[in-house]
């Protein structure tokens, strides 16, 4: 139009430079004001206020694990057939060339081995429970039995630790880690994860400190195993001549120091130690006060079994555990071994009965007693099945069964699940019919139970976010009341 | 340059630097963290926001009504810049004041984004009259874009009028009033009905923030009656002759996308459910009275008991009010669920409690649901407070030391579902004042001494209560488990001392040394550690009234009072059973059954053959093997031993010959135990050597397992005497 105009539209690149740096130093005036902006988010942060996703149901777990794989054809999956069919080839219909140990699967036969024990069916539900398991079967109207478990791993490291991580090689953090990660602990003086271990006379299994390993989560989140004996968590106890007064001085100067180096380095394993510090001071105090067996009422130490007195026992356990949980820990993790029973099954596994049975019920029965069920999730269970088929010779009352992970039973109580009977095995008891549970959909379902949804609960590490489920799992909705 | 070029040249700058700085901050408005000072200006919004409302306005009218070059362009320019300059601010000062104060979210981010969209055109303004050479010549272009501005200022300036003056800021007053102000008002009592007292609280709390007049999702409005009856899109929500889809979406799992109020909404309670259910299930009438239904009707006593919110607790997404500081190491308050109104408190370690912990809780005791307090050392005092707490769904006050009066008060609370009382003295008549007419669903009082009878008593009362009272066990009779030795050695080199231990309380341990077995009457209580001199077998037995007594535990001690001054094995043992060679044999310490821990000697198809020797010549009465029998593992026991004494170590006497009884097919194959073979020298004469042979059976019997493979034979220790 003219010239005046046209001399406008001469912008310029000084110009417009000139006028972007402006721009930039908007923007960086902006960054002043949010000053996190550009550290982006820890993984803490991230599920500092989100969790749980929702109430939750359970707010704790006690997780009995029957090291080395009960027998579920001996316990609760009752199957006439196989007793009829005693001796018996296991038909190749029924097996279908699926993959068998190194220990069987060159044996010239696979006769089908009924069970010894005499079942009955207890409760509403009518579940089936054999007669090594009286007191199990007594709180039949509790359990919500899932007979259609199954597994991927067929030895024991790897189902194991498949079981307590969602991985079977070794090194991801386990349940407990997890759930200590998300939810933290509830009583500030104790480790949200404990483990405590047992051992029965039947053939064991290794346990091992992998299985409550914290994996690539802080080491705060690792499992604390309290021990039998005097000092039921080791290294808690100070030498007598150091005092309450002299620790807490000597602990502030640990910590500054580690503060020191933590500002200098960055380490996060600073802070876990200082926090780790804390806590065994914390726990110097609380330890002693709830481990304590001794003031338990005479009827308690009735319903567990006298033997809960003895340290380092499953009953022991069972009732520390009780102990543990209603003072606030989040996940209380057992171990009993000894069921690996691949040679004379019947005995050792009446052993293994007599060491869990009236103590495992006696837990149930007593957080229910006290109004604790509800909130707290009880799991009894191993890590796979065994064989319907006998290993090595089969006698009229003698036999022993391989490792079987197509399908076994466990079962659960309290903290939100269903009472029932889900699941349904083949008459062999060799592969599932309905509702199976692979072992992601239950650990999908344990974390649906204390409130978190599995798939938005990740932990990025080397590069990857990884959860518990891995990259499958679905929550049983069925087995959720 | 005149002052007014310069003035100007400054706000063209301000601009690029404001402008990029607004949108920064509204993009990660989430991130910022408020200096003082910037509260402050926030505080100016409400000032400054009329002065770009009436200079975009008349902008607006400017572009719209009068046509190019009737103001001078520099003019014209200075007024773009202006208003471009106070609208940024003023979209600045507005975020800072919307991180200060809470509103309403919708309508906050309509507002927040309308106002940057405000200051962004303005400074476009600039550029388009300046630089855009159409815009000087075409008249339809600057009407639109002068519309466009006058929209845009005067729809997102009203949102910030909705923001402080309230949603209806500018419509029409009505003269009717709203159903959410007739509840609020009135009070109710069991005369209302049961939707006015119960039904209509719950949906205007927990649905009609989306199903009412301000959001109206699947069509459907739960506010009032009339809406009600008329469903939304998928029809009928009371529908009775199918299931109604409140019913159905209410009871869904959280985690379905269908489920109602969605995931991440303040959630229905238990018996909000329970009432909506129930009231659908029964017809849905919304006339009927509270007092028509039957007393003992859960609907009656639920929707009785309703209240409505008192105070609606503002849920700004995860982020509900802080309650960190009512947490200490002994106490943990924490919301139900992040995002959840709801408070739930645990107590842990009694000898830590502190009354005034819980005296604080009474600034959130409007939320608390859940109160744990087991165990804690509580009075009267105590409950005073916790009876405040109002809303509490949930109480276990298990083994708290309270006695049975101070719990007469519980039943003020009016919401308590779950009480637990483990271990606190109650009798049957306060038990069942205490649930009577009360909302107590479940009741836990084990170890109250209340027996099952009575239990019955209370439960026939109260049907819809549900009485835990645990195992009775008092009565039953239980086997005391065994003592045990606490002594690690089995060797008595001069004297040795015996503790026996129990760990069950009021227990009495009674021991002999005779090797006959203890009984309750006679044989000696054990009080202090037992000092044993000779071989001795210690036997104890523990027994409690009202338990069957133990089993016996029977311990062997050896005496040993002879050690060889050397030792040379003539059959070496299986390499991988060979421990530390012979002095194994004589280290006073006892293998245990585990046969590989390097305590034992093995020996495969072949005897035992050793010499010992003494610098002086010994006579020696006793020789004793302590050997392994495990036939599983097959482990056989010893066939014989002979002894040979010699002065000089070349030749030989026999000075002991011992055959030992083996084990025959009627032997349990599980046979595992530890056991003694002694070879007595019926005269002890002085030698310098002593041969030693333990035979071996070689092979195994036809009944074992393995038979005709080699035996084993194991050795632990030898003791001489």
């Amino acid at each position: 139009m003219n010239e005046f105009l046209e001399h406008g539209l001469n912008q310029n690149r000084r110009k417009f430079l000139s006028k972007m740096s402006l721009g930039i130093g908007g923007l960086a005036l902006g960054s002043l004001v949010a000053p996190g902006l550009f550290q982006g988010k820890t993984e803490d942060e991230l599920f500092a206020n989100v969790l749980p996703h929702f109430a939750p149901k359970a707010k704790r777990v006690i997780y009995l694990f029957q090291n080395g794989a009960p027998s579920q054809l001996d316990l609760f999956d009752y199957k006439p057939k196989l007793q009829s069919m005693h001796g018996e080839d296991l038909p190749a219909s029924i097996r279908m060339g699926q993959r068998l140990t190194g220990m069987t699967a060159n044996q010239a036969k696979f006769p089908l081995a009924g069970t010894k024990f005499n079942f009955s069916q207890h409760g509403q539900h009518g579940a089936w429970f054999s007669e090594t398991i009286p007191h199990i079967a007594s709180i039949a109207d509790d359990l919500c039995i899932v007979k259609s478990m199954y597994t991927e791993a067929i030895n024991h490291d790897p189902a194991l630790t498949f079981f307590q991580t969602g991985a079977q090689v070794g090194n991801r953090p386990s349940m407990g880690s997890w759930i200590s990660y998300g939810l933290g602990s509830e009583n500030k003086n104790l480790p949200a994860f404990c483990v405590l271990l047992s051992k029965g006379k039947g053939n064991g299994q290794g346990v091992y400190s992998k299985l409550w390993n914290n994996g690539f989560l802080d080491s705060i989140h690792q499992g604390v195993q309290f021990t039998s004996g005097e000092e039921p968590v080791k290294y808690l106890t100070d030498p007598s001549f150091i005092q309450r007064d002299d620790k807490r001085a000597m602990l502030d100067e640990i910590a500054s120091l580690n503060e020191a180096s933590y500002k200098e380095i960055g380490d996060p394993e600073i802070v876990a130690k200082i926090q780790q510090y804390e806590l065994s001071y914390r726990m110097q105090m609380a330890v002693p006060e709830i481990t304590s067996l001794q003031n338990e009422p005479e009827s308690i130490v009735k319903m567990y079994g006298p033997d809960c007195l003895v340290p380092g026992t499953y009953a022991a356990n069972c009732l520390l555990a009780r102990k543990l949980s209603e003072n606030g820990v989040r996940f209380v993790q057992l171990y009993h071994q000894g069921w690996d029973a691949h040679d004379n099954l019947p005995s050792q596994l009446e052993g293994q009965c007599k060491d869990v049975d009236q103590a495992s019920a006696a837990l149930v029965k007593d957080l229910k007693q006290r109004g604790l069920l509800d909130e707290t999730l009880v799991i009894w269970g191993g890590e796979f099945g065994r064989t319907n088929y006998c290993q090595g010779a089969l006698a009229k009352d003698n036999y022993g069964r391989d490792h079987h992970p197509r399908c076994f039973t466990i079962w659960m109580a309290g903290g939100g699940v269903k009472p029932g009977v889900h699941g349904e095995t083949d008459e062999f008891g060799y592969n599932i019919n309905t509702l199976p549970v692979h072992v992601h959909d239950f650990h999908a379902t344990v974390m649906h139970l204390m409130g978190v949804q599995h798939e938005d609960f990740t932990f990025k590490h080397l590069g990857r976010r990884y959860r518990l489920t891995d990259v499958a799992g679905n929550v049983i909705n069925e087995i959720i009341s | 340059m005149t002052k007014s070029n310069k003035l100007f040249a400054f706000l063209g700058n301000a601009l690029w630097v404001l402008n990029p700085f607004l949108v920064f901050i509204v993009l990660f408005k989430e991130k910022l963290t408020l200096h003082i000072g910037m509260v402050w200006m926030g505080k100016f919004h409400p000032l400054f926001l009329h002065f770009p409302i009436v200079l975009s306005i008349c902008i607006g009218l400017y572009l719209v009504f009068i046509s190019a070059g009737k103001l001078a362009k520099v003019i014209e320019q200075q007024v773009l810049l202006t208003n471009a300059f106070i609208s940024v601010l003023v979209a600045i000062t507005g975020l800072f004041l919307s991180k200060e104060n809470t509103y309403a979210e919708d309508v906050l981010t309509q507002h927040q984004w309308g106002g940057v969209a405000i200051a962004l055109f303005s400074w476009a303004l600039v550029f388009i009259n300046n630089y855009f050479v159409k815009f000087q010549t075409n008249k339809i272009l600057r009407i639109e874009i002068g519309i466009f501005l006058l929209v845009l200022v005067i729809v997102f300036t009203h949102k910030g009028a909705q923001l402080t003056h309230g949603e209806d800021a500018l419509s029409f007053p009505k003269n009717t009033i709203s159903a959410i102000d007739t509840v609020a008002k009135k009070v109710l009592d069991s005369t209302a009905s049961i939707y006015e007292k119960a039904v209509q609280p719950i949906l205007l709390d927990k649905c009609v923030g989306c199903h009412g007049p301000n959001k109206v999702k699947g069509n459907l409005l739960l506010d009032n009656k009339e809406h009600i009856l008329k469903g939304g899109k998928h029809g009928s929500v009371l529908d009775l002759s199918g299931t109604s889809s409140i019913i159905e979406r209410i009871h869904l799992p959280l985690a379905e996308e269908k489920h109602m109020p969605p995931d991440g909404k303040p959630q229905l309670t238990p018996s909000e459910i329970k009432i909506l259910n129930d009231w659908i299930s029964a017809g849905g009438d919304f006339n009927k009275k509270i007092l028509e239904l039957e007393k003992t009707d859960s609907l009656y006593l639920l929707a009785n008991s309703y209240q409505a919110p008192v105070e609606k607790i503002k849920n700004k997404g995860n982020a509900g009010p802080d309650i960190s500081e009512y947490n200490t190491n002994y106490c943990n308050v924490q919301y139900v669920y992040p995002g959840s109104s709801l408070i739930e408190v645990n107590f842990f370690q009694g000898s830590f409690y502190d009354r005034e912990q819980l005296k604080k809780l009474d600034k959130i005791k409007e939320q608390i649901v859940s109160l744990n307090l087991q165990t804690m050392p509580l009075q009267q005092e105590d409950m005073a407070i916790i009876t405040g707490f109002k809303q509490l769904e949930k109480l276990n006050l298990n083994y708290t030391g309270l006695n049975s009066t101070s719990l007469t008060s519980i039943k003020t609370l009016s919401k308590l579902q779950s009480l637990s009382i483990a271990g606190i003295e109650a009798s049957v008549s306060e038990l069942s004042n205490l649930v009577k007419g009360s909302s107590i669903k479940i009741l836990h009082i084990w170890n109250t001494k209340i027996k099952q009878d009575q239990v019955q008593l209370i439960q026939s009362q109260n049907k819809n209560l549900v009485v835990t009272v645990g195992d009775n066990l008092e009565n039953e009779i239980i086997k005391i488990i065994n003592p045990s030795i606490e002594q690690d050695s089995s060797i008595i080199p001069t004297h040795l001392d015996i503790p026996i231990k129990h760990v069950v309380k009021g227990t009495i341990v009674r021991y002999t040394l005779d090797g006959t077995d203890p009984d309750s009457l006679t044989s000696p209580i054990y009080k202090k550690p037992i000092r044993l001199y000779n071989n001795t077998v210690v036997k104890t037995k523990a027994f409690k009234p009202g338990w069957i007594s133990s089993d016996i535990v029977q311990r062997n001690f050896y005496k040993s009072t002879i050690h060889p001054d050397s030792m040379v094995l003539l059959q070496l043992p299986d390499p991988k059973y060979r421990a530390t060679g012979p002095k194994t044999l004589f280290d006073y310490e006892l293998g245990d059954k585990n046969f590989g821990n390097a305590k034992w000697l093995g020996y495969k198809d072949a005897n035992m053959e050793m010499v010992i020797g003494f610098k002086k010549p010994t006579a020696i009465k006793e020789i004793y093997f302590n050997a392994l029998v495990n036939l599983g593992s097959y482990i056989f026991p010893i066939v014989s031993i002979d002894v040979m004494g010699s002065m000089d170590g070349k030749n030989y006497t026999l000075v002991s010959k011992n055959n030992y009884p083996g084990v025959t097919d009627a032997t349990p194959k599980t046979l595992n135990e530890t056991k003694g073979f002694s070879c007595a020298i019926s005269k002890p004469t002085p030698y310098k050597f002593y041969k030693l042979v333990a035979t071996n059976l070689k092979k195994l019997p036809n009944w074992h397992p393995g038979k005709g493979t080699p035996a084993w034979i194991f050795i632990d220790e030898i003791f001489l005497n």
